[in-house]
C-alpha cells in the first residue's frame, strides 16, 4: 500500500505510554510557544497564524482545544505581560480577518524598545510570509 | 574497565578504556520551548548526508513526539526498562548540587557500562548495556506520532481528506530533536568489536572508520541513543558525522571560520546552539565564562544533558519546556529540571540577551559580550520582578571576528520570495 494512503482497516495503533502526570498542560504549551515566538520578533497575527495551521500539531492542537478567542486572548496577555499591547477586532465573523496592528503601550515602554513593532506588517500572514490557506477539513 | 570521571553524574564511573579527552568538544544546546516540530533540520541532514541507496531508513537527525514517539520506536523507554532490571529500584540521584564536577548531584544507579556485567551471554558480558532495535521500529521515524494532515496531492491549499478522523493523542507533548550526542564516553566505541569508532583529539567527534568496520552492529546494540544505524548496501556502520568538514572550516560558506553543522544552521525555530569546548584534563569543561555554551550549562544552567543516567555523558544539551510534567522532565534530563525551568520561565537580564544568540549566525560563536541597553519595561513574570533592559549582545568567532550583533528586542526581517530558501 502505498506510504500516503489510508486504510481505514488498519488498527493504527497508538502507542500506549503511562505519562505521570494528565494535567493538560496544552495552555501552559502555548503560552510558552506565544512568549518564544513573540521573543523572536513574531507579530501576533503570525503567532496567531501558527496556531491555525494545522502542520503545527501543537499550537494547533491548543487551538482545536480551547478555541480561537481564548488562543487570542492568550496572545494578548502574553503580549501585554511583556509591555506590548494587542488588540484584536471584536465580533469578527471572518476567522482569517487581518488584526488591527498593535498599539503602543503607554508609560513604561519607550521608543526604542517599540521601534520593532511599529515596523509590523498588517496583512495576515504565515510565519513564512505566506498568506494562510483555508481549511477544508 | 577503568574508572573515569563523569561530571554529570558527579561521580567516578566504569568504562572499558582509559580516560582520554579531545582538545576541544563539539556540543550543542537545543531549547526545546521553541521547537514547532517542523522537520527542516531533519531534511537538511538527509539531503546533505543520508541521500544514497542503503541509507533510506538513516535519520542521523530526527524530530519526535515525546511521550509517546521515538526513532527506533521506544528506543529510551526501553533501555531505561533495561537498567531498571539490572537495578530495581535504585536508578535515583542524590547528594546535592556542587562545583562543576557535580552540577546535578550525584547518580547512585548504574549506567548502561556499569549495568552490563549483571548481563551476561553465552558469549560474556557486552561492554555496554542495551539492545538491537528490530527491522519495524526503525520503519518510519515518525509512526503513530502525528495524525496525517498532509496536503492532498497536487491540489495547494487542501489537506488530505479523512485524516481527522484517526485518532489522535490529546495529551501534553513536545518535540524532542536529537542528533548523534558526540559523547565524552561513547557506548558505541566502547562496545566495537573492531576498534573502528574512534573520538577525534581535535574536536571530540565520533566517527566510523568504514575501512574497519564489519558491520557487527554491536554499537547499534550498545548505543542508548540508538544513533548508529547499518547500511546494508555497504555493510557497514553509519551514523552522524557532525558536519566536521564545516566544523574544521572548509566549508567556503564560512571563509575559513568553522561553521555550525547543517542541522544547527537550517532549524526556522531558532532552536539549536551548537560550539565547541575546551577541557580540562580530568574531562570537565574549563572556565569559560563568555562561552555561550558554558553560560547556558554551568553558570545559568538551564540547558541539562538527555537521559545523563545512561553514563555516555552526552555532549547535547537541552532547554527543558516549561509545560511538561516535572517527573517526566526529571527521568529525561535529571535532577536539574526544576532550576532549569524556574530559571528559563523567568528570564534574568544575561540569559535573555545569551537567548538571542540562537540561530542568529551559522558561523561558530565561541564568545559573546553584552553591551547593556536602555531599560525598555518593568513587570512581574510569574510572581518575579522582570525587568526587560534592550541590552545589545555581540558574538566573535575564535578567531576575534565579530559574527553576531543583535539587540534583545529585534526587528523581524522576512526575506522575499526569490530569496527565501537561498541559505
Amino acid at each position: 500500500m502505498p506510504k500516503d494512503e489510508f486504510d481505514f482497516e488498519d488498527p493504527f495503533e497508538l502507542n500506549g505510554m503511562v505519562v505521570q502526570s494528565r494535567d493538560d498542560t496544552t495552555r501552559e504549551m502555548a503560552e510558552t510557544f506565544v512568549e518564544e515566538f513573540m521573543r523572536m520578533s513574531y507579530s501576533h497575527k503570525q503567532i496567531l497564524a501558527l496556531f491555525r495551521n494545522p502542520h503545527y500539531l501543537g499550537p494547533n492542537l491548543a487551538l482545536q482545544k480551547h478555541g480561537e478567542p481564548s488562543v487570542r486572548d492568550l496572545i494578548a496577555e502574553v503580549f501585554a505581560r511583556w509591555g506590548k499591547v494587542v488588540t484584536w477586532p471584536e465580533h469578527s465573523s471572518n476567522r482569517y480577518e487581518a488584526a488591527e496592528s498593535p498599539t503602543l503601550a503607554t508609560g513604561n515602554r519607550n521608543a526604542a524598545g517599540s521601534a520593532a513593532m511599529a515596523e509590523m506588517d498588517s496583512a495576515a500572514i504565515d510565519p513564512m510570509g505566506s498568506p494562510i490557506p483555508k481549511l477544508n477539513v | 574497565m577503568s574508572n573515569v570521571l563523569n561530571w554529570q553524574l558527579g561521580r567516578a564511573m566504569e568504562y572499558p578504556y582509559e580516560a582520554a579527552y579531545p582538545d576541544q568538544q563539539f556540543a550543542f544546546i537545543f531549547n526545546i520551548n521553541r521547537c514547532i516540530g517542523c522537520q527542516t533540520c531533519t531534511m537538511a541532514c538527509k539531503s546533505t548526508w543520508t541521500f544514497s541507496k542503503g541509507q533510506e531508513y538513516m535519520w542521523w537527525n530526527n524530530v519526535e513526539t515525546k511521550p509517546y514517539g521515538g526513532y527506533p520506536q521506544h528506543w529510551d523507554v526501553k533501555t531505561l526498562d533495561l537498567l531498571e532490571q539490572a537495578n530495581p529500584g535504585g536508578q535515583n540521584w542524590g547528594g546535592k548540587p556542587e562545583d562543576i564536577k557535580a552540577p546535578y548531584g550525584k547518580f547512585n544507579g548504574k549506567t548502561v557500562f556499569e549495568a552490563a556485567k549483571t548481563f551476561i551471554g553465552p558469549e560474556g558480558a557486552n561492554r555496554a548495556l542495551g539492545y538491537l532495535p528490530a527491522d519495524d521500529e526503525w520503519a518510519a521515524p515518525n509512526r503513530y506520532e502525528d495524525h496525517p494532515v498532509g496536503a492532498e496531492k497536487g491540489v495547494k491549499g487542501q489537506y488530505f481528506k479523512g485524516g481527522e478522523l484517526l485518532p489522535e493523542h490529546k495529551t501534553w507533548f513536545f518535540y524532542l530533536a536529537r542528533i548523534c550526542n558526540h559523547c565524552s564516553y561513547p557506548a558505541c566505541l566502547a562496545a566495537c568489536p573492531r576498534n573502528a569508532i574512534y573520538k577525534r583529539p581535535e574536536d571530540g567527534i565520533v566517527l566510523v572508520d568504514q575501512e574497519r568496520c564489519r558491520g557487527y552492529r554491536k554499537c547499534m546494540e550498545a548505543c542508548p541513543y540508538k544513533k548508529t544505524y547499518y547500511r546494508g548496501t555497504t555493510r557497514t556502520t553509519e551514523k552522524c558525522i557532525a558536519c566536521f568538514p564545516r566544523i574544521e572550516g572548509k566549508d567556503q560558506a564560512g571563509h575559513g571560520l568553522p561553521l555550525q553543522t547543517r542541522c544547527m544552521s537550517s532549524c526556522i525555530g531558532h532552536i539549536r546552539l551548537q560550539g565547541l569546548i575546551e577541557l580540562n584534563q580530568d574531562g570537565t569543561w574549563k572556565e569559560a565564562r563568555h562561552n555561550p555554551l558554558y553560560y547556558l550549562i554551568h553558570v545559568a544552567k538551564v540547558a541539562l544533558p538527555l537521559y545523563p543516567q545512561f553514563g555516555t555523558e552526552p555532549n547535547g544539551y537541552y532547554i527543558p519546556p516549561r509545560w511538561v510534567s516535572r517527573p517526566y522532565l526529571r527521568q529525561m534530563f535529571g535532577p536539574g529540571v526544576d532550576d532549569a525551568v524556574e530559571k528559563y520561565s523567568a528570564p534574568d537580564r544575561e540569559l535573555l540577551a545569551v537567548l538571542q544568540l540562537f540561530g542568529k549566525d551559522q558561523r561558530i560563536c565561541h564568545r559573546y559580550e553584552i553591551k547593556e541597553g536602555p531599560k525598555v519595561f518593568e513587570t512581574e513574570v510569574r510572581g518575579k520582578k522582570f525587568v526587560l533592559y534592550n541590552d545589545t549582545i555581540i558574538g566573535y568567532a575564535k578567531d576575534g571576528t565579530k559574527i553576531i550583533e543583535t539587540t534583545v528586542e529585534e526587528p523581524l526581517h522576512v526575506r522575499d520570495a526569490k530569496h527565501a530558501n537561498s541559505i
